[in-house]
C-alpha cells in the first residue's frame, strides 16, 4: 500500500506537532506552578509520535503509549490529549478513554506497555482481525528485562505489532538478534517515521509480524539537539506551504484549545466514593465495608 | 468414604484441573491456554490439551514469564480470555510489576472499559525437597495486591468449581495450586459442570471447640489432626476458606462464634502471611466472641530449608501441641 500524503496532510502534520509540544511546555508549567503529576515532556520526540500515528488507521489500529506520547495522538481524536491533561492533574478520569478510541491509558511504569501491545497483537491475529498494534518506548527502557522479554515474545508468536523506540545518537540500542526486522529511521523526521511506519504496518498485515523501528535524533541521552518543529518548519515553507501567520494560528489554536482541555478537567466530577468503582465487577464484602465507613465519616456522594 | 453419587468420579486434584481445562476450552473458543511447557505443564495440568484444541488456543512460550503475564492484559482487551501457568520457579515474582501494577489495576485505570479476564495458575510449595529452590507459599504477597482475586481449592471438586468460576469471572483471579497436593489429594468430582462461588468458605470437619481456619494444603492437614484428636475426644472445627480475595468474612465470623477459640494454620512465613489477615479480620468483626487469643502456625521466619529440615520448618509438625494449648488458655 502507497501512502500518499499530500500538502494538507503536512500542514495538519506540523499543526499536530505544535498543539503536542505546546500542551508538553504548559504541562510542566502547571505541574511545577502546582506541585501535582508531572508526565514526561515530549522532549523532541513530535515527529515520531506525530509521524507514527499518521501511518495508522485509527478506526482499526491500536495506539499503545506509555504516557506522554498522548500528547500527540490528536489524529485519534481530541479526547486523547484531553484525557492526558486530565490524568497530569491528577484525575481518576484521565484514564477513562471511552469506546471506540483504540488507544490504551497512560500507565507509570515505563516499559511495561510493550507486553500489554504484543497480547493485543496476538489477539487480532487470533481473531484474524484486520488491525496492527503500535507502541512507543524511549530510550530509558531499553535496558529493561520487561521491554527485551516482551520483544522477544513478539518475535517468536510473529504478532502484527509496531515497537517505536526514540533513542538519541548517544544511547542506541544494543540490538539482541531478532529474527524481526529491524528499522532505523530519523527521529526528527515525521515523513520518514511515516514511510518506515507505513511499510511495517503492510508486513504486520500481510502476516509477516512484528517490526522493531528505531526513531534515531542526534543528541545525547535522550534530549534531542535538533529541534524538528523547526525543521519540519522550514521544509514547509520551503515548500510554499507555511508562513509565519499560520504559524502564529497555529500556536494560538493550541494554547486555546490547552486552556479549554483544562478547564474541561478541572469540572469533571471526582467523588471520593469512585476510588470504590471498577476495582472488580462486583465489590468485595471488605470494599463495601471500606466504603460505607468512608461515607459514614465524609458523607454519601462526597 | 461416602457414596459416589452417579454423576461423580473419583479424581485427584491435578486430574480435576486437566478436566476443567479441557471443559472450558471446548465451552469457550476464546479460552486461551498459555505456559512454558503448555503441551504438559507443571506436573501435568495442561496435558492433551494441545492434541485435543491446537496451537492456535494452547501456546507454549519461551520462558518470559513478566512477558507472558504482560501479554494477558492484550489478550484481555482483545477479547480472548488467558489461562496462564506461570512457573513456579520464581515466575510470580519476576512477573509482580505486570501483576500487580498492571492487571490488578487495568480496570480501575480505565474505568471499566477494559476488564481483566485472566486467569493466572500459580503452583506453588514444591514437592518434598524442593524448598530450597522453590519459592513456597506466599499468598499474603498476592492478596496485597488490590484489584486481584485469589483462591486456593483443597479438594478436587473444589479444584474443578473454583476454577470453572476463576475462567469465567470478568476479573483477573490467581489460582493457586498446591504442589504437594496435586497427587496426594484425590476426591469425588461431578463428572457436569460445576462451580463453587467466590467468598464463601467451607466446612471441611464439624467441630465445637475449637477452629481451625486453613485454606490449600493446610485443610488436609489440619483435617487429620482434627480426625485424630476426635478419638480422643476432642471436638476440632476445620474451615476451608477456599477464597482467600474474596475473603468470606460472614463464615470466619461465624466459626469464631462456634468456639471463641481460633487457630489459624498457613504454609507461608508467618510475618505477614494471609493468616496475619484473617486474625486481623477476626479482630475486627468476632473479638467480643472470643475466649481466647487467635493463634497462628505457620512456616518459619527463616530461607526455605534444605530437604532435611523441611518437618521442622513446615507448620505441619506443630499443628497439635497448638490445638492443645489454645484449649487451655484463657482470656
Amino acid at each position: 500500500m502507497v501512502l500518499r500524503v499530500v500538502n494538507e496532510d503536512l500542514v495538519a502534520i506540523l499543526c499536530e506537532m505544535i498543539k503536542a509540544r505546546a500542551t508538553s511546555d504548559r504541562l510542566v508549567e502547571v505541574s511545577r506552578e502546582q506541585r501535582v503529576g508531572a508526565i514526561d515532556p515530549i522532549d523532541g520526540r513530535e515527529a515520531v509520535i506525530v509521524g507514527a500515528s499518521w501511518a495508522l488507521d485509527p478506526a482499526r489500529d491500536w495506539v499503545v503509549p506509555q504516557q506522554f506520547e498522548s500528547l500527540g495522538l490528536g489524529r485519534y481524536g481530541p479526547e486523547v490529549r484531553r484525557r492526558l491533561i486530565a490524568s497530569a492533574m491528577g484525575h481518576p478520569l484521565g484514564g477513562h478513554l471511552p469506546a471506540p478510541t483504540r488507544v490504551l491509558p497512560p500507565q507509570p511504569q515505563p516499559g511495561a506497555q510493550v507486553a500489554h501491545a504484543v497480547g493485543l497483537a496476538w489477539s487480532l491475529a487470533l481473531r484474524n482481525e484486520p488491525g496492527v498494534v503500535l507502541v512507543f518506548f524511549a530510550n530509558e527502557s531499553t535496558s529493561s528485562g520487561d521491554v527485551l522479554e516482551a520483544l522477544h515474545l513478539a518475535d517468536v508468536l510473529r504478532a502484527p505489532v509496531i515497537s517505536v523506540c526514540s533513542t538519541t545518537t548517544s544511547d542506541r540500542l544494543r540490538t539482541a538478534a531478532w529474527t524481526m526486522p529491524t528499522v532505523t529511521v530519523d527521529g526528527t523526521d515525521p515523513l520518514a517515521v511515516i514511510g518506515a511506519v507505513a511499510e511495517a504496518r503492510d508486513r504486520a498485515r500481510t502476516g509477516d509480524g512484528p517490526t522493531l523501528i528505531e526513531a534515531v535524533a542526534s543528541g545525547e541521552d535522550g534530549r534531542p539537539s535538533v529541534d524538528p518543529l523547526a525543521t519540519f518548519r522550514r521544509e514547509l515553507e520551503d515548500r510554499g506551504i507555511w508562513d509565519r501567520a499560520m504559524q502564529l494560528d497555529a500556536e494560538r489554536t493550541a494554547q486555546r484549545e490547552f486552556d479549554e482541555a483544562r478547564l474541561w478537567a478541572a469540572n469533571l466530577p471526582l467523588r471520593r466514593s469512585d476510588l470504590f468503582d471498577n476495582v472488580f465487577q462486583t465489590p468485595t464484602t471488605r470494599l463495601v465495608h471500606q466504603r460505607a465507613a468512608l461515607d459514614a465519616e465524609y458523607g454519601a456522594g462526597a | 468414604m461416602s457414596e459416589l453419587r452417579p454423576d461423580e468420579e473419583v479424581v485427584s486434584l491435578l486430574a480435576a484441573i486437566n478436566q476443567t481445562l479441557h471443559a472450558e476450552m471446548s465451552r469457550d473458543a476464546d479460552v486461551l491456554v498459555l505456559g512454558e511447557r503448555a503441551d504438559e505443564g507443571s506436573y501435568g495440568a495442561t496435558a492433551g490439551l494441545l492434541a485435543a484444541f491446537g496451537d492456535r488456543r494452547v501456546f507454549s512460550l519461551p520462558a518470559v514469564p513478566s512477558a507472558m503475564v504482560g501479554a494477558t492484559v492484550g489478550l484481555a482487551i482483545g477479547g480472548m480470555v488467558p489461562v496462564a501457568e506461570v512457573s513456579p520457579f520464581g515466575g510470580v515474582h519476576r512477573a509482580m510489576q505486570q501483576l500487580g501494577g498492571q492487571i490488578a489495576a487495568f480496570r480501575h485505570r480505565s474505568g471499566g472499559r477494559f476488564p481483566m479476564g485472566i486467569t493466572l495458575r500459580v503452583p506453588y510449595g514444591g514437592p518434598a525437597g524442593a524448598l530450597r529452590s522453590f519459592p513456597g507459599a506466599f499468598e499474603g504477597q498476592l492478596t496485597n495486591l488490590a484489584g486481584l482475586k485469589v483462591v486456593a481449592p483443597a479438594t478436587a471438586t473444589d479444584a474443578k468449581g473454583l476454577l470453572t468460576e476463576a475462567i469465567r469471572d470478568p476479573d483477573p483471579v490467581i489460582f493457586l495450586e498446591s504442589i504437594r497436593a496435586y497427587r496426594a489429594i484425590s476426591g469425588p468430582v461431578p463428572s457436569g459442570e460445576h462451580r463453587v462461588p467466590f467468598g464463601q468458605a467451607r466446612w471441611a470437619v464439624a467441630g465445637n471447640d475449637v477452629t481451625i481456619i486453613a485454606w490449600s494444603y493446610q485443610v488436609e492437614v489440619a483435617s487429620r489432626v482434627a480426625r485424630k484428636l476426635a478419638t480422643q475426644g476432642l471436638s476440632v472445627g476445620v474451615l476451608d476458606l477456599r477464597s482467600l480475595v474474596p475473603l468470606d468474612i460472614g463464615g470466619i465470623v461465624d466459626a469464631v462464634e462456634r468456639t471463641g477459640r481460633v487457630l489459624v494454620v498457613e504454609e507461608s512465613v508467618a510475618t505477614s502471611g494471609f493468616g496475619a489477615e484473617v486474625i486481623a479480620t477476626i479482630n475486627e468483626e468476632a473479638f467480643y466472641s472470643l475466649e481466647a487469643p487467635p493463634v497462628r502456625v505457620a512456616a518459619l521466619d527463616t530461607p526455605g530449608p534444605t530437604h532435611l529440615l523441611e518437618d521442622v520448618y513446615l507448620p505441619d509438625g506443630r499443628i497439635e501441641a497448638a490445638v492443645r494449648r489454645l484449649l487451655e488458655a484463657r482470656v
